[in-house]
């Protein structure tokens, strides 16, 4: 779901950009009034936790790949706008360190993955848990389906921005000059494998991580659960909290991102130009034509890091224990990236919170 | 009924001029700063990460001569492979660090690959194609400087000099060292209380002809005559205990299995850097 470069019209991109805007300040106005400091340290570990669930590709059916993104948990741990900061950092830092997801078209990635995705899920979570919380798996549910329908409407909006261009930019002999698939190929093309695999990835691994942080560490959550009084206050108090288990599940992702290796072939719409024309031509659509310009050299291109230094490694000749340890090594410098640069965020905002009674949601 | 005298019971306006402090707040502050990083040599041991409570455990010396081969290595290699290994490492170590030390050893890390940037600029818009190298030379500085500032979170100042007498530094060079820090600490510590009374003496009356560059030259001037009285104390105290300058070698600390450790780590870094 990360949109690289050329794929978007620079007017696209920009008025996606601009659509971000008032979204960050938003969040960045809620966030400073809601978390303190111990909450913004844990803001860091869950950009860290969505820039590695990021990297875990799983096979979809047709060939490509798609990832989790962690949008709705940290949603359902810190509400939607430390949500929407999180992931907005990850992605900046996947686009200028590692080459994923493009510079210009990053504003159209946060739309979709940091305010779309983790907005919905929290929306939908706080509508199916009033209902379902006081059943033993309603929560579970409410999370699964949360994260599910967070993610298939974040793939929505990616589909719609990729469709939408060969409808509004073409070149004089009609070739369109970015993505080259309409609205009848891309919605579903995107669609049916995010509903599908990646939907349920995200459903999943959102009710499977955020049932374990309520159970080690209850007090961290100030998501719309907690805004709407639906968390046992008195046992959440009672409980230690500790951090420990949430960072131990952080190195065991850190080791175990290889995993994300064993999905071969590229994501659908994250081709390079050559990928595309061949994806067009596998298509079976003599209407369609090829895009004239996807070759356009991206920041991504020039970046020795790139594809979490997949390329590097390609090009030295690794095996896959090799490239292992490249994308090992990637999420490690992520980690620790994101870990330091909300820490350091975390000293502009006041000692304890006044997140008490006003939640995050 | 006690009538006030009538200087105490005149009316006054206190209305306090622009901004004719702000050099003096910013000398201050800078002053401020500088006193806290000296006294932060060693402060690891006042609440480090786990990682630094190890580190602190290896002997000194073995520390530096780790860090100096770290850094030799980093300058010398042109993998970015390497280069990504080793900030993976500055980085993780900087990362668990508490915030104090993280401030102690990050922030200026970042500032000093900054200005490595700022200085690559001229040649970038004269014409040279170099971003990666710029990038590379930025990375490098950032990685030295966050090593070099972690050893010295790590480790006290006692230590290190304790460490260079061991890797046979002549005593004048240790003298100056130890000289030196100490000195920071005290005189920095004068200019900061000069600033201060300074401030706290023009409160409400920043006359027309004050000037900064007379200020800042006085405390100068105050500071460098308390240095001279600080030297000539210290020249008479080194006379009182017999101390001519030359500093007892400290008994060799054994070479425990934490320097062993350290060592090896060290050496599978220098081969890493020599294949890749």
């Amino acid at each position: 779901m990360h949109i690289p470069d050329n794929y978007l019209s620079p007017q696209t991109d920009a008025v996606m950009a601009v659509a971000m805007v008032p979204v960050w300040v938003h969040c960045i106005k809620k966030v400073r009034a809601t978390l303190d400091r111990e909450h913004m340290a844990f803001l860091g570990i869950c950009a860290a936790f969505s820039f590695l669930l990021m990297m875990f590709n799983v096979p979809l059916p047709g060939g490509t790949t798609g990832h989790a993104v962690g949008g709705a948990l940290i949603a359902l741990l810190l509400g939607p706008e430390a949500a929407a900061i999180a992931v907005s950092v990850a992605l900046a830092l996947q686009a200028l360190l590692f080459g994923d997801g493009g510079i210009l078209s990053f504003g159209a990635n946060c739309f979709n993955m940091a305010f779309v995705l983790p907005f919905v899920a929290a929306i939908v979570f706080r509508a199916l848990n009033g209902r379902l919380h006081d059943k033993s798996w309603g929560t579970s549910v409410s999370a699964i389906v949360s994260g599910w329908i967070g993610l298939c409407v974040a793939a929505l909006c990616a589909a719609i921005e990729f469709g939408i261009q060969p409808m509004l930019f073409t070149n004089a002999s009609g070739a369109p000059l970015y993505c080259p698939f309409p609205l009848s190929i891309a919605i579903p093309a995107m669609m049916i494998p995010h509903m599908l695999v990646a939907g349920v990835v995200e459903g999943v691994a959102t009710a499977a991580i955020y049932g374990f942080i309520k159970k080690t560490a209850p007090s961290v959550i100030v998501g719309p659960e907690a805004a709407d009084g639906q968390l046992a206050a008195e046992g959440a108090a009672a409980k230690k909290t500790s951090l420990v288990p949430t960072l131990i599940l952080v190195a065991v992702l850190v080791v175990a991102t290889p995993l994300g290796l064993l999905a071969t072939g590229d994501a659908w719409g994250e081709w390079d130009a050559e990928g595309a024309a061949t994806a067009v031509q596998e298509a079976g659509d003599d209407s369609l034509q090829a895009s004239v310009g996807l070759d356009t050299p991206t920041f991504a291109d020039a970046l020795p890091t790139g594809d979490y230094l997949q390329a590097y490694s390609e090009e030295q000749g690794l095996g896959f224990a090799g490239q292992a340890a490249m994308y090992i090594l990637s999420g490690v410098i992520g980690v620790a990236v994101l870990t330091i640069a909300f820490r350091l965020i975390s000293l502009t905002v006041k000692e304890s919170g006044a997140h008490g009674d006003g939640r995050a949601a | 009924m006690v009538e006030l005298p009538s200087w105490l019971a005149a009316e006054e306006r206190y209305e306090p001029t622009g901004a004719r402090h702000r050099v003096m707040q910013k000398n201050v502050l800078h002053l401020a700063s500088l006193l806290e990083r000296v006294r932060l040599g060693g402060g690891a041991h006042e609440g480090g990460s786990m990682v630094d409570r190890a580190l602190s455990c290896v002997s000194a010396p073995v520390r530096l001569v780790g860090i100096f081969v770290c850094v030799l290595c980093v300058c010398l290699t042109q993998s970015p492979l390497y280069l990504m290994l080793m900030a993976a490492i500055a980085l993780v170590l900087v990362a668990v660090r508490p915030i104090r030390g993280l401030r102690a050893t990050f922030v200026p890390a970042l500032g000093a690959a900054g200005l490595a940037v700022v200085l690559a600029l001229p040649a970038l818009l004269l014409g040279a194609s170099a971003t990666g190298a710029m990038l590379k030379i930025a990375l490098k500085t950032f990685i030295n400087v966050s090593l070099v500032l972690g050893a010295s979170w790590t480790l006290t100042w006692s230590r290190m000099s304790a460490a260079l007498k061991m890797l046979h530094l002549p005593d004048e060079v240790i003298f100056t060292f130890d000289m030196a820090l100490k000195h920071i600490e005290v005189l920095g510590r004068t200019a900061h209380d000069l600033c201060e009374s300074v401030m706290l003496r023009s409160v409400g009356r920043a006359p027309e002809g004050f000037s900064r560059t007379d200020s800042i030259a006085g405390i100068m001037g105050m500071t460098f005559i308390k240095a001279m009285k600080c030297s000539r104390a210290m020249d008479e105290a080194m006379l009182c205990r017999g101390f001519a300058g030359a500093y007892p070698a400290p008994a060799r600390a054994r070479f425990g299995w934490r320097d062993a450790a350290y060592a090896a780590g060290v050496a599978l870094l220098t081969v890493l850097c020599a294949v890749l």
